[in-house]
């Protein structure tokens, strides 16, 4: 029975050939762009599956669940992991972690920056799946100064030779290496390329300090509670730091496999996710799937009439109705079968671009990943079904009597279900046209804006801290430069020392009263280097000593903030800090001192001589070569031992967005295909409804209809389907659109123009694809039509 | 085998009612060879329709095989159609898309047969009509009588104890018609009922017993000479 299927169902689709080529080419691109998004998204929440025990390993966290986020506060003594593991009868293992974020590596004469070094303790191995190639896993990391680096590291420093017990000198530290890892999986939070031992650090940390500053991560016994273990832990926290430990109110955690996804935080040495993204482009995959699922059953339905004589046959010789509908299940399924290994093909063609885009290494190993061959074939029987049963059931419905006496006629109800179904195809591309639309101008709008300062010929250099001592004298160095116009210190962006924040979430007072103040602590030039305006008061003044210890400006979000209508309000008011008092004596314009996507708080600067991290310099140069040239060497003068660095903020800007303008290029790209595949089924329905309609052109011709009468009467019924689609995708997308643009603080009104633009490419599109079928037909001899009825 | 009473069938659309059948008896027994004459529109084809459990009755009994099957549902008849009736229809009824011997082993199919015995059974169909030869070609690649043998071959590969031909030779020329007629005079005289529906009289002569309906209602019924119900 089965093998009569096919083979109907084959020479079905050889014998038509224009429309089996739309729907499987419908099907083909709809497929692969749907199970690629599968497989992004499959990545996305496979991150940190990859350990043994994933289920049972928690970092901890000393704050609260807000809505569906977290917010991390991860800071832990370096006691603690040792002691629970110990005391704790809940727990299998702890291990602590802790990131360094910058280093120097001296190879040879030469200094070089490098990232992603952490320090760990031994068991590390034993919690988390991450391997070694060389050296033992147990004792790699026990003693102190011991060191194992990734091959990336180990190609760069050692190329060509054997790392293992070499010496690589970090921070001008010598640390022996005692293994090299095996390749790291990209799909976990852990961002490291060279692990340390933690016993290195302990020269130098208080197991018990005020200010812990180390991740914890604790492994369960299965079966064990959670809940249970965290207070036992609240308990060692709160006996073993004195007065300290009360500030920990209580201990949380969060599963490993949800840090990368869920858990909002401001870390960032750890690869961050966003569940949102997966959440758009998860729906972006069902939409196509759904879009290309619709060109299937209208085109399966819409040429019912031609099957009909074959489904009469078939039940008069005995089919019962259900198998009637498994063998048109069956061909749906076919066609789908056909299309994955076609989508297939063309997913590997994609694979390049989507990867350059998302950043992501995404492979179809089909043979070697038996689940990504499982989910496709999974899917493709599924859409097979989906897109199939609708048709099934409408054709195995047929009366034999009726059909096999060629009196087929389509009921209103099938009509109208397969109008609603080419409504619904619009009403997505529609849709998804606006939300493109909206979401590119909404990042446009971001990068327009920036920091809210003048971002061009800004840069800045990293440095170490050692610079703080000779700071003053550097900065003297570099104004003689008349290429350089002004120079100040601090991070922008990236965080870093030069903030601090005081949030009544502390238990810290704020005066006057505020939930949070970020403090900036800079140089009496920050204000001029990136030229904020002052709206009251004045800038700080190098010549006024009060000024360094005594004075602060505050933004004017602040003034809200602390409840003060006017600017002048503020001038003259203290600010407490930390026990310390702080006289007002500017009001500055609000700017992004962080995240640009994120709102400003309430800030305030004071000027400070510790903690430098960055040195912020406006440049007024038109050879730029030769002024970095200049920095460089003044730099080296100053500091020999560290590797110099320039950053322009634009181009930091451009790669804090760059993220996000990815995500939104790929986003466009599947919109673009998403209405490509609606464009597909739409011509053939066009196709059908102009063969069907061949003979009314023809009476209508010879009854003296004009071209054009021809071509707006095959044209209008889409037409009014296009208009139909329209007015519902406006309110639903500008609902979900809405929704999605309050996540920014800083947004774009998302107004008329995107929808009027929608709307009409809308209505081109349509116009074009249909009108190839109504200017032909319009055009075609009348007799012809006629002659053939 | 078919005992019908007082059958009524009514058309409805949204503006009128047509009465295709009004209170109709009938009765055909096992062996019979039955003609079912009358004009355009008085309601032969909706009885035969009936008789061969694609569409119900809307009022009367119909009892088939001793089954009395006019309320049954689509299920139901479907079930009993199998390898019970055979049908022969005017414009043929063959699937395009299946050669001739899949056109043929089809009813054998859904009767759950295997591929052996479904072989051995649709070849001697086959070779009944004469159309062994042509056992993989297409349907259209043959002529219309051609067409009508392996139609009549489908119809009677499972041993149906009826057949239904709706007008066998309608869109066949004189030659060829008479061959079909001929045909369903020998499967008649090998035990299969057959009950036709027709507008010729020379067709009609093949039959044993002629029916005539106008209007809906049974008008005459007229024994060929030297039969009898």
């Amino acid at each position: 029975m089965f093998k009569n299927y096919i083979k109907i169902a084959f020479r079905n689709l050889f014998l038509n050939k224009m429309y089996s080529f739309i729907n499987l080419l419908g099907l083909t691109v709809g497929l692969a762009c749907s199970l690629l998004i599968f497989l992004y998204v499959y990545d996305e929440v496979s991150f940190d599956k990859i350990h043994t025990n994933y289920e049972n390993i928690h970092r901890l966290d000393s704050k609260y669940q807000i809505n569906d986020s977290f917010k991390a506060n991860l800071d832990f003594p370096a006691g603690l992991a040792p002691l629970i593991k110990e005391e704790v009868a809940e727990l299998v293992n702890a291990v602590r972690y802790e990131r360094k974020n910058k280093v120097v590596i001296s190879n040879g004469t030469d200094r070089v920056y490098e990232q992603h070094l952490s320090y760990t303790d031994p068991s590390f191995f034993e919690m988390f799946n991450f391997d070694l190639e060389q050296g033992n896993e147990e004792s790699a990391l026990v003693a102190p100064y011991s060191l194992v680096i990734s091959k990336e590291i180990s190609e760069k420093y050692f190329s060509g030779q054997n790392p293992i017990g070499k010496t690589l000198t970090i921070d001008e530290k010598d640390y022996q290496i005692t293994g090299l890892l095996a390749a790291i999986p990209h799909n976990t939070h852990f961002k490291f390329s060279m692990l340390a031992s933690f016993e290195t650090l302990n020269e130098d940390i208080k197991p018990w300090s005020a200010f812990p500053n180390y991740r914890t991560y604790i492994e369960l016994n299965s079966g064990s509670s959670l809940a249970d273990a965290q207070s036992k832990i609240l308990d060692v926290l709160q006996r073993n730091m004195g007065e300290n430990g009360q500030k920990y109110t209580s201990v949380e955690s969060y599963p490993i496999a949800d840090i990368y996804l869920k858990v909002e935080n401001f870390v960032y040495d750890e690869l961050r996710g966003n569940i949102e993204y997966v959440r758009i482009f998860l729906a972006i995959g069902l939409l196509i799937l759904g879009i290309a699922c619709i060109n299937f059953m209208n085109l399966t339905t819409a040429r019912a009439s031609l099957r009909s004589k074959e489904i009469g046959i078939r039940k008069s010789s005995g089919a019962f109705k259900k198998q009637i509908v498994y063998q048109f299940l069956s061909e749906s399924i076919l066609i789908t079968l056909i299309s994955a290994i076609l989508a297939i093909v063309l997913m590997e063609l994609m694979l390049p671009g989507f990867n350059l885009i998302t950043g992501k290494e995404l492979a179809l190993n089909l043979f070697e990943s038996p689940q990504i061959l499982a989910g496709i074939l999974g899917v493709s029987v599924l859409t097979g079904v989906f897109a199939g049963l609708y048709p099934a059931l409408f054709l195995s419905g047929f009366k034999p009597v009726s059909v096999l006496k060629g009196q087929f006629k389509t009921s209103k109800s099938a009509i109208f279900f397969r109008k609603g179904l080419v409504v619904t195809q619009f009403v997505i591309t529609i849709g998804l046209i606006v939300s493109s639309l909206i979401m590119n101008n909404q990042l446009q709008y971001l990068q327009d804006r920036g920091l809210g300062i003048d971002s061009e010929a800004l840069v800045s250099i990293p440095t170490k801290n050692d610079i703080g001592t000779n700071y003053a004298s550097f900065k003297t160095e570099l104004l003689k430069n008349p290429d350089i116009a002004n120079v100040t210190t601090g991070s922008l962006l990236l965080g870093g020392i030069s903030f601090e924040t005081y949030s009544d979430d502390d238990g810290v007072e704020l005066k006057p009263k505020s939930n949070i103040l970020q403090v900036y602590n800079t140089d009496h030039d920050f204000v001029s280097t990136l030229g904020l305006e002052v709206f009251a008061g004045r800038d700080f003044d190098i010549e006024n000593v009060n000024d360094f210890s005594n004075s602060i400006l505050v933004n004017e979000t602040a003034i809200r903030e602390f409840g003060w209508e006017n600017h002048t309000d503020a001038i003259g008011q203290e600010i407490l800090l930390n026990e310390k008092s702080y006289s007002i004596v500017g009001v500055v314009q609000d700017f992004h001192a962080f995240s640009p996507s994120s709102g400003i708080l309430p800030t305030a600067i004071k000027v400070t001589d510790k903690g430098v991290d960055q040195v912020l310099i406006r440049l007024q140069t038109r050879d730029l070569g030769k002024t970095i040239a200049s920095l460089k060497e003044t730099w080296t003068t100053f500091e020999p031992f560290l590797p110099f660095e320039v950053n322009f903020m634009d181009d930091e800007l451009n790669e804090y967005f760059k993220g996000e303008q990815n995500l939104r290029t790929l986003f466009g790209a599947f919109a673009f295909l998403t209405i490509f595949i609606a464009c597909l089924g739409l011509f053939g329905l066009a196709t059908f409804t102009a063969e069907q309609r061949k003979k009314e052109i023809g009476i209508r011709k010879v009854l003296g209809a004009s071209v054009e009468r021809i071509i707006a009467l095959v044209s209008k019924d889409f037409l009014y389907l296009v208009l139909i689609g329209f007015v519902l995708a406006t309110p639903v997308t500008w609902y979900f659109m809405n929704e999605w643009i309050q996540n920014y603080p800083y947004r774009i009104d998302i107004g008329v123009t995107v929808f009027a633009i929608a709307g009409i490419s809308a209505l081109a599109i349509t116009m074009i694809t249909v009108s190839f079928h109504s200017i032909k037909s319009a055009l075609s001899n009348p007799v012809d039509s006629l002659k053939n009825d | 085998m078919i005992q019908a009473k007082n059958l009524k069938k009514l058309y409805a659309t949204e503006e009128v009612e047509t009465t295709a059948l009004n209170n109709v008896n009938v009765e055909i027994k096992e062996g019979e060879f039955v003609a079912i004459m009358g004009p355009s529109g008085c309601g032969k084809s909706t009885l035969l329709n009936i008789m061969g459990l694609l569409d119900n009755p809307t009022e009367g009994e119909y009892n088939f095989l001793g089954h009395e099957v006019s309320s049954y549902s689509e299920r139901e008849r479907a079930q009993l159609r199998k390898g019970n009736i055979g049908f022969v229809f005017q414009s043929f009824n063959l699937i395009d898309e299946l050669t001739v011997f899949e056109n043929v082993e089809l009813p054998l199919l859904y009767l759950g047969m295997n591929a052996d015995e479904r072989k051995e059974k649709a070849e001697a169909a086959l070779e009944r009509m004469s159309m062994m030869h042509r056992r993989n070609h297409f349907p259209q690649q043959l002529s219309g009588g051609q067409q009508q043998r392996v139609a009549i071959a489908r119809a009677v590969v499972a041993n149906a104890k009826l057949i239904l031909a709706d007008e066998p030779t309608g869109n066949l020329d004189s030659d060829h018609g008479n061959e079909v007629m001929k045909l369903l005079e020998e499967l008649n005289e090998a035990g299969t009922t057959i009950i036709m529906v027709t507008h010729s009289p020379h067709d009609a002569d093949f039959a044993t017993r002629v029916i005539h309906l106008f209007d809906g209602h049974v008008v005459t019924e007229n024994m060929k000479e030297g039969f009898h119900v």
